[in-house]
């Protein structure tokens, strides 16, 4: 109701404003024909009497905005620079902000993104993100969790032509069941990882536009790496960088690290904790689901005595998403705030400082405000 | 004039009908034996802080001597209001004539 009563005030202003003079004018004339006290200022004495009905900060702000337009109008000079301070600060933090964004939030474009997990390995005193290969081989064929496992191993070591070339192994059908769409050719797939498969080698974007000039012939050529040939079979798209983004250059099947890598582990070796596990649960499964299956495999991989994981490990799952925005925690990100924060502060400091000059300019105009008894 | 009595004196004279800015200030003096002084300068403010409360109507018409002015009148929730002031000026009063009686 007194909002009501408020906005409808706010419309009829100046009807209410009339209304109001009248009605002190009116006390005024009577009170002249009995005795003379003062009134004080009429527009004073109207202006608190409209503070009732709660718009007067609107007319004030009304009166700072045209004012400070004014004011800005007849200094250009002043207003440019203000302007540019305002700019200058705002921009660098919007160029700070996007480069941060781009280096550690790159979003992963993957049909499964949302629900991928990744499993770590946590015991009572540390963490792992990798385990070794054949546990999760072992995982994935004993269990009925997952929808699909897809792994990554990282391997330093792969001499390209003209020198190393960051590498990554991936099992048997892990670029289909990510659904990755290739740039060029075709990715790895199961007939990759057959036996007596010739070997071959999916490039990375960036390294195929780097070092192939982006050769759209390149499918189905063959070149050597660590000394050994190596067909190309295709191109992965640019907009992928593996699960987790390390700049690969060259995809292999996890089949062909013995084949490329001189004493590697190939994948039967149970013994080396090197290789990223991710999968994506099957429909309606729980995640506490997934974890507690997996700890009883562990038990039972322990029992085969083949593989050594910690005794305290517990497998977890977490959030793929989750676990690529940590890359963005700690360091950086304090490094970065700290950088954005010290810009701002040069920026507020430069404007605080011109605003002050142009304060001292004013004083004397204040100090006529002051004594005609108007609005400062 | 103690602060906050200006409203509940001004509700209280509306009590027995409506009356213009100019008529509540003189029953206001007249009533308080010529103590109490409404000033201008505080009435109209106080006038118009009531009419956006809804504690008062105001009307438009003409006084005694024809001139035109606004009548107000005690709204129901005005009633309630001068109700819940007065018991709290009692209160207090008593308080402090309490204070003033054993102190």
């Amino acid at each position: 109701m007194k909002l009501l009563r408020r906005i409808r005030y706010l419309l009829n202003r100046g009807r209410l404003e009339r209304e109001l003079r009248d009605e002190m004018s009116a006390h005024r004339a009577m009170l002249a024909t009995d005795r003379k006290t003062s009134f004080g200022s009429d527009l004073r004495l109207r202006e608190e009497s409209r503070d009732a009905w709660g718009w007067n900060w609107l007319d004030q702000l009304r009166q700072d905005l045209a004012y400070g337009t004014r004011q800005l109008r007849r200094a250009p000079g002043f207003t440019f620079t203000v302007v540019s301070i305002l700019a200058l600060g705002a921009g660098l933090n919007l160029a700070a902000f996007h480069i941060f964004n781009a280096t550690y939030h790159s979003r992963i474009s993957l049909r499964d993104a949302d629900s991928l997990l990744r499993f770590v390995r946590q015991s009572r005193s540390s963490r792992s993100n990798t385990f070794p290969y054949g546990a999760i081989a072992f995982y994935r064929d004993n269990s009925t969790v997952f929808s699909y496992v897809a792994t990554e191993t990282s391997a330093g070591g792969v001499l390209a032509e003209d020198g190393p070339a960051r590498s990554t192994f991936v099992s048997e059908t892990y670029f289909p069941d990510l659904g990755v769409v290739p740039a060029l050719g075709r990715l790895l797939d199961v007939r990759d990882s057959q036996p007596n498969a010739p070997p071959s080698v999916v490039l990375g974007y960036r390294f195929w536009q780097n070092k192939y000039g982006g050769d759209s012939e390149i499918a189905g050529k063959k070149i050597r790496l660590n000394d050994k040939s190596v067909e190309i079979v295709g191109v992965a798209p640019a907009n992928f960088d593996g699960l987790a983004p390390r700049g690969t250059a060259l995809w292999f099947p996890m089949t062909a690290r013995p084949y490329l890598i001189e004493g590697g582990y190939g994948p039967a070796d149970l013994s080396r904790a090197d290789t990223a596990m991710y999968a994506k649960l099957k429909p309606g499964v729980p995640v506490a689901q997934a974890e507690a299956q997996l700890g009883l495999l562990t038990v039972e991989l322990r029992n085969r005595s083949s593989i050594t994981l910690e005794g305290e490990d517990v497998v977890r799952g977490e959030s793929l998403l989750s676990a690529r925005a940590d890359l963005g925690r700690g360091r950086p990100v304090a490094l970065l705030a700290s950088l954005v924060f010290l810009i701002l502060l040069s920026a507020c400091a430069n404007l605080g400082n011109v605003l002050l000059a142009r304060g001292l300019a004013r004083q004397r105009e204040l100090q006529t405000r002051v004594a005609v008894g108007a609005g400062r | 004039m103690p602060p906050g009595a200006l409203g509940m004196l001004i509700l209280r004279v509306l009590q027995t009908g409506p009356l213009h800015g100019y008529a509540i200030a003189q029953r206001i003096r007249q009533l308080s034996g010529e103590v109490l002084e409404a000033e201008e300068g505080s009435l109209y403010p106080a006038l118009q802080r009531m009419l956006m409360e809804g504690w008062v109507t105001g009307e438009w018409g003409f006084s005694e001597t024809k001139r035109r002015v606004r009548f107000y009148s005690l709204t129901k929730t005005g009633q309630k209001r001068l109700k819940q002031e007065i018991a709290e000026y009692e209160q207090v009063s008593a308080a402090i004539q309490g204070i003033l009686r054993t102190a």
